[in-house]
């Protein structure tokens, strides 16, 4: 990041107008962004290795949200709590979404040059498999033990999980306060270790393979790479990362709402990742990390000010999704230009 | 080593190869000449496993490599054998760095990460990998910054880096060349051939392609030359002779394009005033030239120097400055659709990239500009201001067209990525043709393209300029081709014009001009 980007001025420019619009106070906000940074961080990173394999935003990161919200519901319904709880969520979430990432991944090499519109798509046909399992699966097919998340009818799981025995286990650790500011230090490190992780992959083997194949896929082929196993890969570390990045989300709220924490992940990341400065075809750490901090800040200030401004605080909920809609739409005009440019 | 046993090739219904036989012992290099369209491509690209290929439908035959038989599905499986290929057109990602291409896929990682995190995953040492990228173009006396981005090197650069990539590797066995000098100049040309000498002293077996003929006589040990998809001769070192090989290619003997030059000062059609264009590698500034009507203008230069700057300028591809009259009037707009309307019409050098559309039909290439810059070709619906391609039309034309310039497809429905170099190059032509312009603009119409139709596409150039009347300006570094066609000879050097000079003017005083060591004229 030698300078900043046109899309990343805009959104500093509208954080710091919301900013005086909505009149809250700034160590209010600053808590808030870094609540959301580490809520979010990891599953922003997650878009970084698709988008660097040349398959545009993944969508369909939904998918390994969804893998941790079933490992959390199984730890639930097993009764399973703290550090050990954690631990079966971890295993079972990143096993499904192994599976689930290269299934995604084979799918996509059948689609090549539409992956946004198909991982989209399949985000949406997972969302509708997941709640029929829910819904309708549980007390029927799959025998539930723990019937206090049962829904009263015995079929089907209630709209709202209580994580009590998960809530906020990790964020008090290391937990400093500066000030008025609360700073959850080994939050803050994870996601930061999460990147590091991110950023050592895209500086091995497979990371070049994966540049190579996003830059030109033709010629990637002609140097001896298995162009589609490499999209496969790629998706599967997507998902598997934005099932971590789900179980830190979930653990960070403390309930789970069963039927729908999942459903605006991929919207509010690649809103982040283009707030940060990233393209469609390159992205890289610091595009994830100054993204969520930026857009994340407008997120937050936008409803007040919205509010503010207008007198109505239905139309502050409305300018949530006005900025994460616009955001996407504006970097993809932006970006379409700038590609014209050169 | 390498044996083949009728190796065979299906496009649909034509035979790019049939059943071709060829045997090359460790160490030793081969040569395979043919013309355009022989099937000397295809024979590597079966052998390097081109997806092309296996798209089409396969190859049959039997390829035996060190004994075994061997099947090649993929350049994967064909690179795990020991295979290695420099491409015509290098396969080199532009926005890599040169020591990111020259060891992708093998890249040197941390001592024992290999073992912790396995091959994919393990760490890349990028100072060890520069330097094993300096250390591979150092075997043929090329520096190059390692972090340096491939794409922003001159086209010969790239070759380098191509080769350097493979001849970089340990277990390289077989090294296959596709015409790997078409991008190179003179010198870099030499340095080339040592070096595979060298390699081949290695042990390193090397099957080369080319057309030109003192490259064979200069390196291989043996030559098979292909004629129409099949062996069509076998040559010995002791027994090259360039009469027999050119006979063998052809199946007869070429007889060289040549037009008088025309001198007689006529009008001006176009004239650059204060000329510049900012095209990165090959900028132009401040130049002065009067382009006359009806003449053919050879405008070269060393690569660089600016030659290829001129028609792009002209056509506004590129920003530019100064003034441009085109019939002593300005032009209110300066781009390529506004050029296109006044009756000027260019040809890229890059005809696979910005001259064809590669997925599309040779009729949908060859009327493309005619319909939609002209028009023409067009049928309205009835009462609505629709138009639709008049399909009748298009395709009797282009039958007329493929019979005329005599493009070898197997049908006008054939996509054009599938036909050889100078088949594309027929096309492109075709299609400049079909627009009828004033002002033609070639770059490099040659680049890439053997004997036979060279010789071909410039007695087209000299047709269309006797009986149409055609102003041509042809941008070229093949400087025998220019004499040989041209009015007259604009010299670039730096940017700049240099000197006019008469095709008839001796080549060294050319050469002085186009290092910028002759007394300006």
């Amino acid at each position: 990041m030698r300078h900043l980007n046109p899309v990343s001025a805009v959104f500093l420019l509208l954080s710091l107008v919301g900013l005086l619009l909505s009149g809250m106070r700034p160590t209010f906000v600053v808590n808030e962004v870094l609540i959301r940074f580490i809520r979010d961080g990891v599953m922003v990173l997650a878009l970084i290795i698709p988008i660097n394999a040349g398959m545009g935003l993944n969508f369909a990161i939904v998918v390994g949200a969804m893998c941790a919200q079933v490992g959390l519901v199984l730890a639930v319904d097993l009764q399973l709590t703290g550090f050990t709880g954690l631990l079966f969520i971890s295993v079972i979430g990143i096993g499904l979404s192994l599976l689930l990432g290269a299934l995604i991944g084979l799918c996509l090499n059948r689609v090549k040059g539409k992956e946004m519109i198909s991982t989209i798509i399949i985000g949406f046909l997972a969302t509708s498999i997941y709640q029929l399992i829910f819904m309708v699966g549980y007390g029927t097919i799959i025998h539930p033990h723990n019937p206090e998340m049962m829904l009263s009818r015995g079929i089907g799981i209630r709209n709202m999980i209580d994580l009590q025995g998960f809530r906020n286990i990790l964020d008090k650790l290391w937990l400093f306060r500066l000030g008025e500011i609360e700073i959850p230090l080994f939050m803050i490190l994870l996601v930061l270790i999460f990147a590091g992780i991110v950023h050592s992959i895209m500086n091995t083997r497979l990371g070049r393979q994966l540049v190579a194949v996003g830059l030109d896929g033709r010629k990637a082929a002609m140097v001896g790479i298995d162009t589609e196993g490499v999209r496969v890969k790629a998706i599967i570390l997507s998902t598997v990362l934005a099932c971590c990045g789900h179980i830190i989300y979930i653990e960070n709220i403390g309930m789970l709402n069963v039927y729908t924490a999942h459903l605006n992940s991929d919207i509010f990341s690649c809103a982040a990742i283009l707030a940060g400065g990233a393209t469609i075809f390159r992205a890289g750490i610091a595009n994830a990390l100054l993204g969520v901090l930026l857009f994340h800040s407008l997120f937050i200030v936008s409803p007040q000010a919205g509010q503010n401004v207008f007198g109505n605080p239905a139309l502050g909920e409305y300018f949530r999704s006005f900025v994460a809609y616009g955001t996407i739409a504006f970097a993809l005009m932006m970006q379409r230009q700038a590609a014209d440019r050169n | 080593m390498l044996q083949l046993k009728n190796i065979s090739k299906r496009f649909g219904r034509h035979f790019a190869l049939h059943s071709v036989n060829l045997k090359v012992e460790r160490g030793e290099i081969h040569g395979i000449a043919g013309i355009n369209g022989s099937g000397k491509s295809t024979l590597l690209n079966i052998l390097f496993g081109n997806p092309l290929i296996a798209e089409t439908g396969g190859y049959g035959g039997e390829i035996i490599l060190q004994g075994k038989s061997r099947r090649i599905k993929s350049p994967q499986s064909a690179i795990a054998m020991g295979f290695g290929m420099v491409h015509q057109e290098p396969a080199v990602v532009h926005e890599m760095t040169v020591a990111e291409n020259i060891t992708i896929t093998r890249e040197p990682v941390f001592p024992h990460s290999e073992k912790y995190f396995g091959r994919d995953f393990a760490p890349i040492d990028n100072r060890k990998s520069h330097k094993k990228a300096q250390e591979a173009l150092g075997m043929f006396g090329v520096a190059l910054a390692p972090r340096c981005l491939a794409g922003q090197l001159p086209l010969n650069m790239r070759q380098f880096i191509e080769i350097a990539r493979e001849i970089s590797r340990d277990d390289l066995k077989v090294l296959l060349l596709d015409e790997p000098t078409a991008v190179l100049n003179g010198s870099d040309s030499a340095l080339l051939l040592r070096t595979l000498k060298n390699l081949a002293r290695k042990g390193v077996t090397i099957l080369y392609v080319s057309h030109r003929l003192d490259e064979f006589f200069a390196l291989c040990d043996n030559l098979t030359v292909l004629r129409n998809g099949a062996v069509s001769g076998h040559f010995q070192r002791d027994g090259f002779s360039r009469k027999a090989i050119t006979k063998c290619m052809i199946g007869g003997s070429v007889i060289l394009s040549r037009k008088k030059a025309n001198l007689t000062c006529r009008e001006t059609i176009l004239s650059l005033q204060k000329f510049s264009v900012s095209m990165p590698g090959e900028s132009i500034e401040d130049l002065d030239l009067d382009i006359q009507k009806g003449e053919i203008l050879g405008i070269t230069s060393l690569s660089g120097h600016g030659k290829m700057a001129v028609g792009p300028g002209i056509m506004g591809l590129y920003p530019v400055l100064g003034k441009m009259l085109i019939k002593g009037r300005q032009a209110e707009r300066h781009d390529t659709a506004a050029m296109i309307g006044k009756g000027l019409f260019m040809l890229p050098e890059d005809r696979r990239q910005l001259g064809l559309l590669q997925d599309h039909g040779v009729a949908e290439n060859i009327v493309f500009s005619a319909m939609h810059c002209a028009h023409r070709f067009l049928r309205r619906f009835p009462c609505l201001p629709l138009h639709f391609p008049d399909k009748k039309q298009i395709n009797r034309y282009a039958l007329e067209c493929v019979a005329a310039f005599a493009i070898s497809c197997t049908g006008i429905a054939q996509k054009v990525r599938e036909l050889s170099g100078g088949n594309q190059q027929k096309v492109c032509l075709a299609k400049a043709m079909t627009m009828e312009p004033e002002i033609l603009i070639v770059n490099e119409p040659t680049r890439g393209i053997d004997l036979g139709a060279k010789e071909r596409i410039l007695d087209m150039f000299i047709a269309m300029n006797t009986t149409k009347g055609t102003t041509l300006v042809i941008a070229s570094g093949e400087l025998d081709e220019l004499r040989r066609i041209c009015d007259r000879i604009a010299v670039l050097y730096k940017g700049r014009l240099f000197a006019i000079l008469a095709p008839d003017t001796a080549e060294s005083v050319f050469i002085q001009a186009m290092s910028g060591e002759m007394a300006k004229v």
